[in-house]
């Protein structure tokens, strides 16, 4: 029997619906009715009005909302990434004066500890220390090159052996090696006692041997500057002629060796 | 609020105005963009990279120098598959691609980038997974901080590189193998320190693992715009 | 106005205008039991299969190694499977039960042809299955909140049409000349999602924008998904129940006005917020964080309108299990829009940003509010769909208290971690040196990850006796003079 004709013809006993569309028997009506009975009238809303404070409230946080976006978006360009500035991009301050060791700090925690730890002792059979270590003593050259163009395949650092890889870094600017390798050799906290490295210097290096593109090794860096042995010196500046007459500089001068 | 076509209409203009305003005059200001070269000469009068720039509120016109490298560049190859498997593993729900600008935020203290990025370095990505939390380090500029072979043994398992990493290990993108006895131990093959096979086996990268490390590799935002110069 | 008579006039013609409007209500109901019912019992599977997933993810991220070798349940397919089976399994199937249902009463309309509701029901389920499996595969696509694969893109977007194509029809032949406030949120809820949803992917899956519009796009797209289509639909069933469960009016109807344009214009502008400091130029980022703060209009009217709605009937809507839970949700709309304003800010984003403050602010959000008032919904629907009473007023209790108290506990412990990974992110020394170091916060985030690991499980037990007592009344039989009273919490609620 389909479901219509059980709807004209219910089983003995059952209502049959009253009317086409619903399927609610009396039983069903009744208990529509009693949930719906003690339900509460469908919602309504009231006419309170606004209350005069929020709208004062509102026009404040306009108000503010206002300002800003205004100040906030500087020209509203593209190129406007700083919001604290008010237009255009800041101007250039010029060369300032650089205190190498807070910039070595720096560019050691933003490239360094990762693998020679902030403690500068590295990881035990892992990255060699830079804490009284007999490679940052030596030749600052050395240095210069392997933080240039990277290194790789086992080294000797205070007699323990490591085999690693160190990752180039070229893209710093020569300053930011000079400052961090100043930092390494020079802090008082790492008994390297050594010297500082001059911007100049790195970019002497970067110059010679800045294109290379492999990795060094203990032994080419050993072939270049010697077996490592931690006492490098800076060498004694050369003596200055000191011209004694007019004529001595005019010469000087003149012969292109002043 | 009675009538259907009001409605409609409001309705209507809060989504399109949102839209164009977030949306389309961002596009509209970013579509000219292309990739550009941080030197400038003044001897031509055409914008650069698709923009112009403002310095003292004049337009700083110029030229990329011919055969100069400009930035941003399209990842290819290797890299560019490597991509997709950052995608299919969720990279970025953990992990930013994205700098802030100095001083606001630590981004730049913690060695994340040189400079702020900016739209432009984005401009040749078909995906751009800006991300949005850092349970691990942002990434823009991982491809200067670790050599290949860190990311493999951290990828494999985190706690290689570093100890106390909540970052879950996929050792599914290696595989085991044993050392072949007429070759020795494969080229490919990562000393996983502790976590290293027994004897007479080794972990080799699937193509998925060296897909993945080549696209970490080529993170980068070392190069300046004419926009955006290192920070100090 | 069919020229059959009607049930009441059938029934006693002498049944006056009270009678008719509830005998019409009963014909509403009945018309959309099937529908309804359909979309509810995916919906709680889709919320059990949910709160699973978001187990696992919680801890996998204090425990990486836990189930650490399967390529299927790596994190990130696990956290994009909770996300899009949260959003689109548990919110949108137990909207399309709710919100029409709400939206047919009002509008004293009966809904035909529901069998193509059914139908649009199936394969919405059947699409979301088969685009949470190709998550777990592989096919997931780097687009958050629209990670199911392209291929059942254009079946949802369907579906979606066709219930929201029902609910613009119920509007237009409602048989009443006011409109309630409700109408107004899920019309325009249902009016929002398709464009927003058909927007979205064509601009971030099948031709992707260039470069960080992505991004903009993105965050538009998410954003509004919570504000213009999850939270109107929450609302919406909150103006409706909330008065109809006390038998009064609400308080305003100009602040209801007010309330609903103010929501419109400020929402679907605040999704920028989430790109404080990145690479946008700064204007977008005012933008959004001004339309944020502004936010604050609509947050402050709603939660004037309803509280002084209820005020005085505190006793009489403890009672009851819809009032509990809807109150409750209604309360934190409230904290978490404040909340959200004040994240907004610059200065509050530095801090909050990328951390784990973000992630309670959007559960606050989805699970406080908008999840909360649905289960409220549910407690007074399913009763009037199949003629039925609640079998056990002990599960409500359950599900009640480890919903809340587990909902709380977690976005307490979320917020709470997450600003102390944010300060410690941009701690430093005197130098200028970050004081922690990245492994360290790590560490130190974990006892919050932990307690809302804790959250989560008491929210997991809690889902577990609401389902319970979904398929008791579901599955028991029809006992026609047993029970006519309604479950309710308390003994004998007193009126004030």
């Amino acid at each position: 029997m389909s479901e219509d004709q059980k709807d004209k013809y219910p089983p003995e006993g059952e209502s049959r619906p009253t009317f086409e569309g619903t399927k609610l028997d009396d039983m069903d009506l009744h208990k529509v009715h009693s949930q719906l009975m003690r339900e509460k009238e469908e919602p309504t809303e009231d006419f309170s009005p606004m209350p005069l404070l929020l709208v004062a409230i509102f026009m404040v946080l306009s108000f503010w909302a206002g300002i800003y976006l205004v100040r906030y978006s500087g020209d509203f360009g593209l190129f406007h990434f700083d919001e604290t500035v008010t237009a255009g991009p800041a101007e250039n301050a010029g060369p300032r004066e650089v205190d190498m060791m807070a910039l070595g700090k720096k560019v050691y925690a933003r490239n360094c500890v990762a693998c020679h730890q902030a403690t500068g002792l590295g990881t035990p059979s892992v990255y060699p220390p830079l804490v009284e270590s007999d490679w940052v003593r030596d030749n600052p050259e050395r240095l210069i090159k392997i933080v240039l163009s990277g290194m790789s395949g086992p080294v000797i650092v205070n007699g323990q052996e490591y085999n690693n890889a160190m990752t180039p870094f070229k893209s710093l600017k020569d300053q930011h090696i000079a400052a961090v390798l100043t930092y390494i050799r020079t802090n008082p906290d790492w008994s390297n006692n050594s010297y500082p490295v001059s911007e100049d210097l790195v970019a002497e290096v970067r110059e010679a041997y800045g294109s290379r593109s492999e990795a060094w090794s203990q032994a080419e860096l050993d072939a270049i500057h010697g077996p490592v042995d931690g006492l490098w010196e800076p060498p004694a500046a050369p003596a200055v002629e000191v011209p004694e007459t007019v004529e001595e500089v005019v010469e000087e001068v003149t012969d292109g060796t002043a | 609020m009675k009538s259907l076509p009001l409605l409609f209409l409001g309705i209507f203009i809060t989504m399109a105005l949102s839209w164009s305003v977030v949306v389309l005059f961002p596009h509209q200001q970013m579509q000219n963009l292309t990739p550009a070269s941080s030197d400038l000469t003044d001897d031509q009068e055409k914008p650069i990279g698709g923009a112009v720039y403002y310095v003292d509120g004049k337009p700083y016109l110029g030229k990329n120098i011919e055969g100069d490298d400009t930035f941003p560049v399209k990842l290819v190859g290797e890299a560019q598959r490597g991509k997709l498997v950052y995608e299919e593993m969720g990279c970025m729900y953990c992990h930013t691609q994205q700098v802030r600008r100095q001083g606001y935020g630590a981004d730049f203290e913690r060695g994340w980038g040189e400079r702020q990025s900016v739209p432009r370095d984005y401009i040749l990505q078909e995906r751009v997974m800006l991300g949005s939390m850092r349970t691990g380090p942002d990434l823009t500029n991982v491809g200067s901080r670790y050599p290949a072979e860190w990311h493999y043994q951290h990828l494999y398992n985190a706690q290689i590189t570093s100890k106390g990493s909540t970052m879950p290990p996929f050792p599914f993108l290696f595989e085991i193998k044993e050392v072949s006895e007429n070759f020795g131990p494969s080229a490919d093959a990562v000393d996983m320190q502790a976590y290293n096979p027994g004897p007479g086996y080794e972990v080799v990268p699937t193509q998925r693992a060296k897909d993945l490390v080549a696209y970490l590799m080529n993170l980068k935002q070392d190069y300046e715009l004419p926009e955006i110069k290192f920070s100090e | 106005m069919s020229s059959n008579p009607s049930l009441v006039e059938s029934i006693n013609p002498s049944n006056g205008p009270v009678l008719d409007m509830r005998a019409r209500l009963g014909e509403v109901d009945d018309s959309m039991r099937k529908p309804a019912m359909l979309f509810l019992v995916s919906a709680v599977f889709w919320l059990l299969a949910g709160t699973l997933l978001a187990m696992v993810a919680a801890i996998k991220a204090t425990n990486q190694d836990f189930l650490g070798d399967s390529e299927w349940m790596t994190f990130g397919r696990i956290h994009a499977a909770h996300l899009n089976t949260m959003i689109y399994g548990w919110g949108n199937n137990i909207i399309f039960a709710v919100a029409p249902w709400i939206m047919a009463r009002l509008c004293k309309a009966r809904i035909r042809h529901t069998n193509i509701l059914m139908l649009a029901g199936i394969f919405w389920n059947v699409a979301l299955t088969i685009g949470i499996l190709g998550i777990f595969k592989g096919d997931m696509i780097g687009v958050e909140y629209l990670e199911m694969p392209q291929y059942v893109a254009p079946i949802m977007l369907i579906t979606y049409a066709l219930v929201g194509v029902w609910v613009v029809i119920a509007f237009r032949f409602r048989q009443s000349e006011h409109v309630y406030v409700s109408q107004w949120y899920i019309l325009a809820a249902f009016f929002w999602l398709p464009w927003l949803y058909s927007v979205a992917q064509i601009m971030l899956v099948f031709e992707p924008a260039t470069g960080v519009v992505q991004s903009l796009t993105n965050w538009w797209y998410q954003h509004n998904l919570m504000g213009l289509w999850l939270t109107p639909i929450a609302l919406g069933t909150a103006y409706y129940l909330i008065p109809k469960v006390l038998g009064r009016p609400i308080h305003s109807y100009y602040l209801s006005v007010v309330g609903f344009w103010s929501l419109a214009m400020f929402f679907a502008f605040a999704g920028i917020h989430s790109l404080i400091g990145g690479p946008v130029p700064a204007w977008v980022i005012s933008i959004g964080v001004v339309s944020s703060v502004m936010l604050l209009i609509p947050i402050v009217v709603t939660a004037i309108n309803l509280h002084l709605t209820v005020v005085g009937a505190h006793n009489e809507g403890w009672a009851s299990p819809t009032m509990r839970f809807v109150v409750f949700g209604a309360i934190n709309f409230t904290a978490v829009g404040v909340i959200g304003a004040m994240m907004s800010l610059r200065h509050v984003s530095e801090t909050t940003h990328f951390t784990h403050f973000t992630v309670g602010h959007a559960h606050h959000a989805l699970y406080a509010f908008f999840s909360m008032i649905m289960f409220g919904a549910v407690y007074y629907m399913m009763p009037r769909l199949l003629l039925k009473e609640w079998r056990n007023p002990f599960l409500i209790k359950a599900h009640w208290y480890m919903s809340g108290m587990g909902g709380i506990l977690m976005v307490v412990a979320l917020m709470v971690g997450g600003w102390v990974q944010g300060m410690q992110m941009n701690a430093l020394d005197a130098d200028g040196a970050p004081v922690y170091d990245f492994l360290q916060i790590v560490e130190n985030t974990k006892p919050f990850l932990w307690a809302r690991s804790m959250g989560g499980l008491m929210i997991m037990v809690g889902h577990f006796a609401f389902a319970m007592n979904v398929f008791w009344m579901i599955f028991s039989p029809v006992e026609v003079d047993k029970v006519t009273e309604p479950t309710l919490l308390t003994s004998t609620p007193d009126k004030a």
